[in-house]
C-alpha cells in the first residue's frame, strides 16, 4: 500500500554502460544499482549504513570487479552525492593505487541474480551536523537523473568534533590575566560553536526572517549567508584547533591607545592577537565581552573571515544600523560576527520544527458500514524551534485507492508540546479492509517529514445490521 | 615638495560637475555609494562604507604623495580635508588618513603592471565607540592637513607602478559619512624600494 512504500527509501539506477570495469560510472550493461536505507533517522552512535544491490537485468553473466563498488570491503571511492542544505558534502574517504586485479577481485552475478554490499558512509563523508541529508548514487551526466526516489535520512545530533585542542601562547601576561584570558577563550570557542550550529540548524526556508541574522547582518540573501557559515566555522574551528597567540603588552604600537582599546592583530598573523586595557576591563561574556573580542579578533585573520572594523560600526547601535543599510558591509563587519555569537541581548535564529504522531487510533476496529466512529490521536513537535498551526488528515484506502478523507487543524506547537486530535468520519459504505493513513501537514522548515504520517492497523468494516438500532451497539467492539 | 594626481587643483570643477553627474545618476537609488562620487575608475574602488544616507556637504579630500620620503623608499602620503561649504564639519578621524599612524584598511591600493590589488598588513584595532572629544572640527572654508606614513601596512617593490584611492569613510557625530570629492594618485615605485 501507499504508507507501506513510504517507509522503503530505494532509488533505482538504471546503468547503460559498456563492458566490466571498476568504477562506479563504468559499470557494464543491464546492471542495475539499488541502494537503500534500513534507517531514516540516524544517532551519533549509529554507523550510517547504506545496503547497495547491483542485479544483472541482463541474460550473461556479469564479472563485477568489486573495487569502488560497495561489494568492496569499505569505501574506497566517492559512490555517493551527499546534500546538506542543498550542499554537496566533499568525500574525506580515501584513494587507492591498487596492483592490477586477480580473480578474488571480481564477483560473478548471474543472469536475475543479485549482489548486496553495505557500506558506512561514517569516515567516509563529513556527516557531523543534525539535520536532514539527501543521498544519491554517484554517477554522470544524465544517469543520475534517473534514480526514481531520492533517500533521505536525519541525523537527530551534532556529532561532536574532536580535535586536538591546543594550549594557547602567552606573551607579557600577568598570572591573573593568564588565567582569565584562558577562561574567556573557553567562552569564545563554546559561542562560535554554538553559533555555527545555529547557522547550520536554521532551516534554508526560514533563514530569511530569522530575527538573529538580520540583527547583524541584514537581509538575507543565500550568498550572504554561505558567507556567514563559513566565516563563522573557521572562527570556531580556529578556536577549537589552532595554537592562539596572547599578548598582553599593547603599548608599543603606534596609533593604539591601550585605555581605548580592546585588542588589535595583524590579518596576515593567524592567529596571534594583542589585548589592550578595555579587554581586561570587560566581563567575559556578554555584549563586547573578553569572550565576544576573541571572536572578533579571530574573524579578522585572512585565513578566516578578512573582516574589517568600520568607525561607523564600533558599538551595536552602529552595527545595527550597518546591517539595515548595507549588509554587503555587514557581512565583513568584524563586530557583526562578534555580537551574532555573544547574542546578548537574545535573538531567535529559528530552529526546524519536527512534527510526529506519539499515538493514532481508531475508536472502532470492527465498524458496522456507515457507522460515525473516530479517529484519536496525539501529535508532538520533536524538534528544537516552534510549529505554526497545521493541519491533520485522515485517509481511508481500499485496493481501489482513497475512498474517504476527513481533517482537523492542529494548533501551533512549541518545542515538545503535545497536541490530542479527534477526526470524525464514517465508516464506507461497503464492507471490506480498510487501510486508515493519518498525516499531519508539513510546517516549513520541518527537520524531518518521514514521520509525518502514520498508517492505522487495517480497518474492518462489517456489513451494516439494520434490523435494530441498538444491535449494532451491543455488537460494537 | 608633493607628487599631485592629475586630479588636482586645477580638475576641480571637473570634478564637481562629475560628482554632480553621478549623484543625478544614483538619485532614484535609496543608497548612493561612496565609489559612486569618486573621480577615479569606481571599479578599483573597496566599497567601505555605503551607508544610505550620506551627510552632504562641500568637503574635498586631496590625497598626495610625499616625493622626498618617496624617494627614499618611504610611502609617506599627504592628506588635505577641505571644508568647501558654509557649515562646520565635525568628523571622526579614526580609520583614515587623519590618523598618526594606520589603523585600517582604508585604501585601495593596485598594482596597475600586475592587476593586483595590494593586500593589507598593517593592524587592525577593536575601540571603545568614540567620546564627543575624539571629534575634530573643520570650520567653514578650512583646510586641514596631515601626513601618514603607510609604508609598513602594504608591501611595496621597486618599480611598481600603483594606483592609490581613498576607499574609507568620514563620519558624523551621527556616525553618518560625509560626501567627500576624491582624487586618486599614480606613481611608480624608484629604486629604493625594496626589490621584491
Amino acid at each position: 500500500m501507499k504508507t507501506i512504500f513510504k517507509y522503503f527509501f530505494i532509488a533505482t539506477l538504471s546503468i547503460s554502460l559498456i563492458g566490466v570495469a571498476h568504477a562506479a560510472a563504468e559499470l557494464p550493461d543491464n546492471l542495475h544499482v539499488i541502494a537503500s536505507i534500513e534507517q531514516t533517522s540516524f544517532s551519533v552512535d549509529d554507523n550510517l549504513m547504506v545496503s547497495v544491490t547491483y542485479h544483472n537485468f541482463g541474460n550473461q553473466t556479469i564479472s563485477l570487479l568489486k573495487w569502488d563498488t560497495a561489494l568492496n570491503n569499505g569505501l574506497t571511492e566517492d559512490l555517493f552525492d551527499i546534500e546538506f542544505n542543498d550542499q554537496k558534502i566533499p568525500y574525506t574517504g580515501v584513494h587507492v593505487k591498487r596492483l592490477a586485479p586477480t580473480r578474488s577481485d571480481f564477483v560473478q552475478i548471474a543472469p536475475g541474480e543479485s549482489a548486496t554490499g553495505k557500506v558506512n558512509l561514517q569516515g567516509s563523508y563529513p556527516i557531523n551536523f543534525k539535520g536532514r541529508y539527501k543521498i544519491a548514487m554517484r554517477n554522470s551526466g544524465a544517469l543520475a537523473t534517473k534514480l526514481q526516489v531520492p533517500i533521505t535520512f536525519n541525523l537527530n545530533a551534532d556529532r561532536p568534533i574532536i580535535q586536538a585542542k591546543r594550549p594557547a601562547r602567552f606573551q607579557n601576561c600577568s598570572t591573573s590575566q593568564t588565567s582569565s584570558i584562558d577562561a574567556a577563550l573557553t567562552s569564545a570557542e563554546r559561542i562560535a560553536n554554538a553559533a555555527i550550529t545555529d547557522l547550520r540548524g536554521t532551516p534554508v526556508v526560514l533563514r530569511a526572517t530569522a530575527p538573529r541574522y538580520r540583527e547583524w547582518f541584514g537581509s538575507y540573501s543565500a550568498g550572504r549567508y554561505s558567507q556567514i557559515e563559513l566565516g563563522m566555522e573557521r572562527i570556531a574551528s580556529a578556536l577549537s584547533s589552532q595554537t592562539i597567540g596572547f599578548d598582553c603588552d599593547c603599548s608599543g604600537q603606534d596609533g593604539v591607545d591601550p585605555n581605548n582599546t580592546f585588542a588589535f592583530v595583524f590579518p596576515n598573523d593567524p592567529y596571534n592577537m594583542t589585548l589592550c586595557g578595555v579587554f581586561f576591563q570587560v566581563a567575559r561574556e556578554g555584549t563586547d565581552s573578553k569572550s565576544g573580542t576573541i571572536v572578533h579578533e579571530i574573524s579578522h585573520f585572512n585565513v578566516v573571515a578578512s573582516s574589517d572594523d568600520f568607525a561607523s560600526a564600533l558599538d551595536q547601535r552602529g552595527s545595527r544600523r550597518l546591517a539595515s543599510s548595507s549588509p554587503t558591509s555587514a557581512i565583513r563587519n568584524a563586530n557583526a560576527f562578534e555580537y551574532f555569537a555573544e547574542n546578548t541581548p537574545f535573538l531567535q535564529m529559528p530552529l526546524p520544527a519536527d512534527l510526529a504522531f506519539i499515538s493514532a487510533r481508531s475508536s472502532k476496529l470492527r465498524p458496522f458500514a456507515g457507522q460515525s466512529m473516530m479517529i484519536l490521536g496525539v501529535i508532538s513537535n520533536l524538534g528544537d524551534g516552534s510549529a505554526p498551526a497545521s493541519v491533520t488528515n485522515v485517509t481511508l484506502i481500499d485496493m481501489a485507492g482513497v475512498i474517504q478523507t476527513a481533517e482537523t487543524a492542529v494548533s501551533p506547537l512549541n518545542a515538545g508540546e503535545n497536541f490530542d486530535f479527534e477526526i470524525n468520519l464514517k465508516a464506507p459504505g461497503a464492507p471490506g479492509e480498510y487501510v486508515v493513513e493519518v498525516c499531519v501537514a508539513q510546517v516549513a522548515g520541518e527537520s524531518n517529514v518521514n514521520n509525518n504520517c502514520t498508517a492505522l492497523t487495517s480497518l474492518l468494516v462489517r456489513e451494516s445490521v439494520a434490523i435494530t438500532p441498538i444491535l449494532p451497539l451491543l455488537l460494537d467492539d | 615638495m608633493f607628487y599631485r594626481s592629475s586630479a588636482g587643483k586645477g580638475s576641480v570643477a571637473k570634478l564637481a560637475i562629475l560628482s554632480f553627474l553621478l549623484l543625478t545618476l544614483f538619485a532614484c537609488s535609496e543608497t548612493v555609494d561612496l565609489k559612486a562620487q569618486t573621480s577615479v575608475n569606481a571599479q578599483d574602488v573597496k566599497s567601505n562604507s555605503s551607508v544610505s544616507e550620506k551627510v552632504s556637504n562641500e568637503l574635498v579630500l586631496d590625497l598626495a604623495v610625499d616625493q622626498e620620503y618617496l624617494d627614499s623608499g618611504q610611502l609617506v602620503l599627504i592628506a588635505t580635508l577641505k571644508n568647501g561649504s558654509t557649515n562646520e564639519v565635525s568628523f571622526l578621524p579614526w580609520a583614515n588618513p587623519f590618523e598618526k599612524n594606520v589603523t585600517a584598511d582604508f585604501l585601495t591600493i593596485v598594482d596597475l603592471t600586475a592587476g593586483v590589488e595590494l593586500p593589507y598588513r598593517g593592524i587592525m584595532v577593536k575601540r571603545m565607540p568614540p567620546k564627543p572629544s575624539d571629534y575634530q572640527s573643520l570650520a567653514p572654508q578650512q583646510t586641514i592637513s596631515n601626513t601618514i606614513d603607510i609604508t609598513s601596512s602594504y608591501t611595496f617593490c621597486a618599480d611598481q607602478k600603483l594606483k592609490i584611492v581613498y576607499s574609507g569613510a568620514l563620519y558624523n557625530q551621527l556616525s553618518k559619512p560625509y560626501a567627500l570629492e576624491l582624487n586618486s594618485l599614480e606613481m611608480v615605485l624608484p629604486d629604493a624600494f625594496p626589490d621584491c
